[in-house]
């Protein structure tokens, strides 16, 4: 079990660093504190769960970390840059950039084909409407979708959508992928088989994955679990470890 | 009575010459106008055709800023996630602004070509039929248009810039 505080990673690995990340919600009475001093590294190369029970602070901490919720308090340095020190436009074009999302509902487009959902971020970039969609089609065969590129997200199932958005995410390279409880809305063995894929075919060592999640399902393909409470990091398991367990 | 005065510039001098004995002469345009003023001020179809048109604004107002009102409100998680990915509010309110001018423009050519198809088929009917479409009438049509779509997309715009992308992490 290694230890909630700061830890001192190796610089050139580390994705993301986020130290003593404080975040409030509210006001007078109301006011909450969701985040408190959290410090923690993701490493490229590594597959990093965030855990905890519902309002534990972890979906706002991968929303903090990914440039997305402005913190109160605190650094997080991403790809080796202060993440909130940017204007908000630089922060908004680092996530295109340089961070894949894919959502729990996936929010797709419905009235886009499943290939134009996945071409989403280039198109956002200005990259030639031609080199977008060709580049989508190639990460839908990456995803095993490249039958389907023509149909409309509807016309797809639930693990077959999860799939899109992670084509979505994936399409423009990016170095961080978050993934906000990616099993929520499938069943229990498509979700293990899409989070086993995401080990398999998106993880590499140039490339981060941080996972929020409540699904204990999906343990085995963690490398580290973070656990919150209360909005504090509670400790940091090697997800090895874990199924040891 | 008709009469054509063989210099243009003598209309005042006989006009003022009937009116001494008791009449009224009119020039073409001074005629024309007189009747339009009639029918405008003395007959009521000038109010009904303001208050028609005004009616008409409204609803089309209504109508329009519901429609894409709903459609934004629809839409705003799919606007969140754009946001979430990277997309800038400019961007989006880029999007928003195309979308609701592509449709007025649409609707405008749409509008303007049906008032022709019934002009000309009112015409096919009754070959006396008069009825114009002048520039000014077009003008102000597309300026109806363009408020319509203006306050429309405005309501969505507001909306938009509003939601932020933790939301869409928070469902």
């Amino acid at each position: 079990m290694e230890r909630a505080s700061p830890q001192v990673a190796d610089v050139a690995r580390v994705a993301i660093s986020a130290r003593g990340v404080d975040k409030w919600f509210g006001q007078g009475d109301a006011r909450t504190h969701a985040l408190r001093g959290v410090s923690f590294d993701a490493r490229f190369g590594e597959m990093l769960y965030i855990v905890g029970p519902s309002g534990s602070g972890k979906t706002t901490l991968l929303s903090v970390v990914s440039g997305i919720l402005r913190p109160d308090g605190g650094q997080v340095i991403a790809d080796g840059q202060d993440l909130w020190a940017m204007a908000d436009d630089d922060i908004a074009d680092f996530r295109l950039r340089r961070i894949g999302f894919v959502f729990q509902d996936f929010h797709l487009f419905p009235r886009l084909t499943t290939a134009e959902n996945a071409a989403i971020p280039l198109i956002l970039r200005r990259k030639p409407w031609d080199e977008a969609i060709r580049a989508a089609h190639e990460m839908l065969e990456v995803v095993g979708l490249s039958g389907k590129a023509g149909l409309p997200p509807v016309k797809l199932s639930g693990g077959e959508q999860q799939r899109v958005a992670i084509a979505r995410a994936i399409v423009s390279e990016p170095d961080i992928l978050i993934l906000d409880e990616p099993t929520a809305s499938l069943d229990g063995d498509t979700g293990k088989s899409i989070v086993g894929f995401v080990r398999r075919q998106v993880l590499n060592d140039h490339r981060s994955i941080v996972i929020v999640t409540h699904d204990a399902r999906i343990d085995e393909y963690a490398d580290r679990v973070m656990r919150m409470e209360d909005g504090e990091l509670k400790g940091i398991e090697h997800g090895a470890s874990l199924v040891d367990d | 009575m008709l009469v054509e005065p063989k210099d243009p510039a003598a209309i005042a001098t006989i006009q003022r010459e009937v009116e001494h004995l008791g009449y009224v002469a009119l020039t073409d345009d001074q005629f024309v106008r007189k009747i339009s003023r009639f029918y405008t001020f003395q007959t009521g179809l000038g109010t009904n055709i303001l208050l028609m048109t005004v009616i008409s604004f409204i609803v089309g107002l209504s109508i329009s800023g519901q429609t894409f009102y709903t459609f934004i409100l629809e839409n705003l998680e799919k606007f969140g996630a754009l946001k979430a990915i990277g997309a800038k509010n400019r961007e989006l309110v880029g999007m928003i602004l195309f979308q609701a001018g592509f449709t007025a423009l649409t609707g405008y050519g749409l509008g303007v070509g049906l008032c022709v198809a019934a002009i000309g088929l009112a015409r096919w009917r009754i070959p006396d039929y008069a009825a114009l479409i002048t520039p000014w009438n077009l003008a102000l049509a597309l300026v109806m248009v363009t408020v319509i779509a203006g306050v429309s997309s405005f309501i969505g715009v507001r909306k938009v810039l509003r939601i932020e992308p933790f939301d869409i992490f928070r469902g």
